[in-house]
């Protein structure tokens, strides 16, 4: 599992083990052993703008690795590795510490500081072994090994130079400023040490690309300047919702959530105050409209900003013109995009790609719901031409076979292959584990379509137009049923995955038809069976719902979509479960997925693998996972939301409170949730609901037995 | 003749906290930590985003909910 940057705040809590370091600065990042240690052949290294400039990394004394002492660093982009040299044997003690500072931006600086703590000079040979192979970034996550065209070594004064012959030139120098011995792919330094002195040398790894070096973010000879958190920074704090439980892992949770998310977000220069966050750390460091989209509606009883944000910048690039490199069409919204000059070098040419067949559905749901919570009325005239040009989507180029479900075919060899949430090659398969082929019309994506047409029509509604009211609840209502009809499976008892290029069901039973739930588009009729397959034992691992059933050809509890499990999947699974009344099934579900963040130190990774809980007393880390990822620090406050069952209808001046929450996590009591013009707190106890600020007497509900 | 409401008692015991505080977490930058000016200017700094000081112009960025300075101010204003 990634630590997202090493030594935060508070000592870890739980038994999953943490054997990375990850630092990061813009789109640079490095993921190492805890002792600084990048090894050859795994998903580690320096990696600039998407490329891989580091594979190996490796520091010796007298041809032996340090021994890790212990990780240091407050700074994402920096950190102390302290190590000694191993004792000698038959002794117990060392008197020599290795102090690594390391430090990335636009490449990487490394101090190396090796002090005798003894009385007696030391002399050892001190040996770096490095490499690199310019892999993108993407194939070291997928485990593809190496990089297009081939890599030559030349050898510099103290330093060693790495070319890479390809469309686009790239290259690093890594420069040692102290003499050093150069061979090969190792630098090496004798070090003498006197008594109670230290030795020291810098190392510069400086990426270069079409022949220019990237500036260095600390060169050498220039001080780190250090940081400090950024909310210290403000004199008045905003006073925000307060969450009180008799629970303190919830409790730790939800702080991990604030945390996480103010740190994934993200600045647009051209409007720095609108709010959005990227989608995760550190492979996914940009904004995706998907996850950005999801993760806003998740924290919408608690902030509105973050969707209004994302809203507002997902419209400005809202699709104008067809272009299928890009894949972008008119109304679409963008799967991924990057700021700044350095980003066409990211997207291969562009700033954002379009190639997602959710996003634009799930725009329009946001928007609904933002409404639902109260948007102005200046910005929800502003939003709605989107909100338009999206429903022109769904209804033309989503749909370009007319046959009512939207669907996905990439547009170019370069896209990509599946377009829903679970986008790897092998994401849709049959339940004989055949991979499905495009175009594919998934599931879930229908069930967000219908969620569009429905917020379409209570927009149209809310607004005095009942022509479009009727319009889009009549469309809403004949996707529900031809969904109904063709996806259901009745000698299985669950929905397709899917529709193939040839119309056949995607028979594989998954977690995606919780989704269905979510937005309701599932015949109350069927509810009960998909409850059951959700929290079966084929789908429930104990501690959440996999994202494909054991008993599927395709299942493996340690793949990226077949068969793991994502906080952010289950936290809109409990809301479907909730939403159709199955509260023992959504308790179940936003138990498991809180325990399973305690093992991981009160911060969900983005998904980690589908073992049983019987099998494994703690959740099994999924190797290369985000973490922080936006949604997966989001899915808490749904999860809090559900069991709450907080609904919201402010334009028609009501909100409704009905929770079921586990008396593990009371008492509970929610303060300063603004709603609207009024600001509630709900108290929640065994005995009784209260709220109050919503008129006098305060609403008051005891529970039927109390 | 209606009950007295329920008082809220503040000393839930057990009770832990969590401050939900996310205005703060997702606020744009608006006072120069040097200077104090809130003449802050959003930059395209490559493959980031920094904030400019038009008065001292010192130069930051955020870093995963940390604040850094890029450049030293060269001139510090009285603080207004």
């Amino acid at each position: 599992m990634t630590e997202p940057w090493a030594a935060t705040g508070g000592p870890r809590h739980g038994g999953v083990a943490d054997d990375r370091v990850t630092l990061i600065d813009g789109s640079t990042f490095c993921i190492s052993e805890r002792d600084g240690r990048v090894r050859a052949g795994h998903a580690q290294g320096l990696f600039v703008r998407d490329s891989r400039y580091l594979s190996r990394w490796e520091l010796r004394l007298d041809g032996v690795l340090p021994e890790p002492l212990t990780t240091h660093g407050k700074e994402p982009f920096g950190a102390t590795f302290v190590g000694r040299m191993p004792p000698q044997p038959g002794l117990a003690d060392s008197w020599l510490l290795v102090l690594v500072h390391r430090f990335v931006g636009n490449g990487m600086r490394e101090d190396i500081e090796l002090r005798n703590l003894s009385r007696e000079p030391v002399s050892c040979v001190v040996t770096l072994d490095v490499d690199a192979d310019f892999a993108d970034l993407f194939d070291v996550k997928g485990g593809v090994a190496g990089a297009k065209g081939t890599v030559s070594v030349g050898r510099g004064d103290a330093a060693i130079d790495f070319t890479h012959d390809a469309a686009l030139p790239q290259g690093v120098r890594i420069e040692s400023h102290g003499a050093a011995e150069v061979s090969g792919r190792t630098l090496r330094w004798v070090a003498a040490i006197p008594p109670r002195d230290s030795w020291t040398v810098t190392l510069e790894t400086q990426p270069f690309e079409r022949g220019e070096p990237l500036p260095l973010r600390h060169p050498y000879g220039r001080p780190v300047e250090h940081t400090e958190p950024a909310r210290s920074l403000r004199e008045w704090r905003e006073r925000g919702p307060r969450v009180n439980t008799a629970d303190g892992d919830l409790a730790a949770v939800l702080r991990q959530s604030v945390e996480d998310l103010g740190a994934l977000r993200m600045f647009d220069p051209e409007h720095p105050d609108r709010a959005i966050v990227a989608a995760g750390m550190p492979w996914f460091m940009a904004l995706f409209g998907r996850d950005s989209l999801l993760t806003s509606w998740m924290l919408l009883p608690i902030d509105q900003r973050l969707a209004i944000g994302t809203a507002q910048t997902l419209a400005a690039h809202q699709g104008a013109v067809a272009n299928p490199v890009t894949e972008e069409q008119p109304g679409r919204i963008l799967h991924e995009m990057r700021f700044g000059q350095s980003a066409a070098l990211a997207l291969g040419g562009g700033t954002a790609y379009y190639g997602t067949a959710d996003a634009t559905a799930l725009f329009v749901m946001l928007v609904g719901e933002l409404r639902r919570w109260g948007l102005d009325d200046q910005r929800f005239k502003e939003l709605l031409p989107h909100v338009d040009r999206a429903m022109t989507w769904l209804t033309g180029d989503g749909d370009p076979d007319g046959d009512g479900f939207v669907e996905y075919r990439r547009a170019t060899e370069n896209g990509l292959a599946n377009q829903g949430w679970k986008d790897s090659w092998d994401g849709v398969t049959f339940a004989s584990g055949e991979i499905a082929r495009a175009p594919i019309a998934l599931a879930e994506v229908q069930a967000y379509t219908y969620g569009a047409y429905r917020a379409r029509a209570y927009l149209a509604g809310e607004q005095g137009d009942d022509d479009a009211r009727r319009y889009w609840s009549g469309m809403a209502a004949a996707l529900k049923r031809a969904f109904n009809e063709t996806f259901w499976l009745p000698d299985r008892g669950w929905y397709a995955l899917g529709l193939d290029a040839d119309k056949r069901p995607i028979d594989a039973l998954a977690s995606n038809m919780g989704h269905c739930l979510w937005t309701g588009i599932v015949d109350d009729d069927k509810a009960p069976e998909v409850a059951r397959h959700l929290v079966s034992p084929e789908l429930f691992s104990g501690w959440g719902i996999r994202t494909l059933a054991t008993s599927m050809a395709a299942y493996n509890p340690m793949s990226y979509h077949n068969g793991s499990v994502w906080p952010h999947d289950n936290a809109i699974c409990a809301a479907g479960l909730m939403r159709y009344g199955f509260v023992a099934e959504a308790q179940r579900v936003a138990v498991g997925v809180l325990a399973a963040a305690r093992e991981f130190g009160h911060r969900l990774p983005e998904l980690f693998c589908g073992f049983d809980r019987e099998e494994f007393a703690e959740p099994v880390p999924y190797p290369t996972s985000c973490s922080p990822q936006a949604w997966a620090a989001a899915a808490p406050l749904l999860l809090l939301r559900t069991l709450l069952r907080l609904d919201p209808e402010l334009p028609q001046g009501r909100v409704s409170c009905d929770p079921v929450m586990p008396a593990r996590y009371l008492p509970l009591e929610i303060s300063g949730l603004r709603v609207g013009d009024d600001e509630l707190t709900i108290r929640v106890t065994e005995e009784e609901t209260v709220v109050r600020g919503l008129g006098t007497p305060p609403a008051q509900r005891r529970r039927p037995d109390g | 003749m209606a009950s007295a409401p329920p008082v809220f008692d503040d000393d839930m015991d057990p009770s832990h906290l969590a401050e939900l505080d996310f205005g703060t977490a997702f606020a744009a930058p608006t006072d120069c930590p040097d200077c104090g000016s809130s003449r802050l200017t959003a930059q395209d700094a490559g493959d980031r985003t920094d904030f400019s000081c038009d008065d001292c112009r010192a130069e930051w960025a955020f870093r995963l909910g940390r604040i850094v300075r890029v450049t030293a101010g060269h001139a510090v204003p009285e603080p207004r």
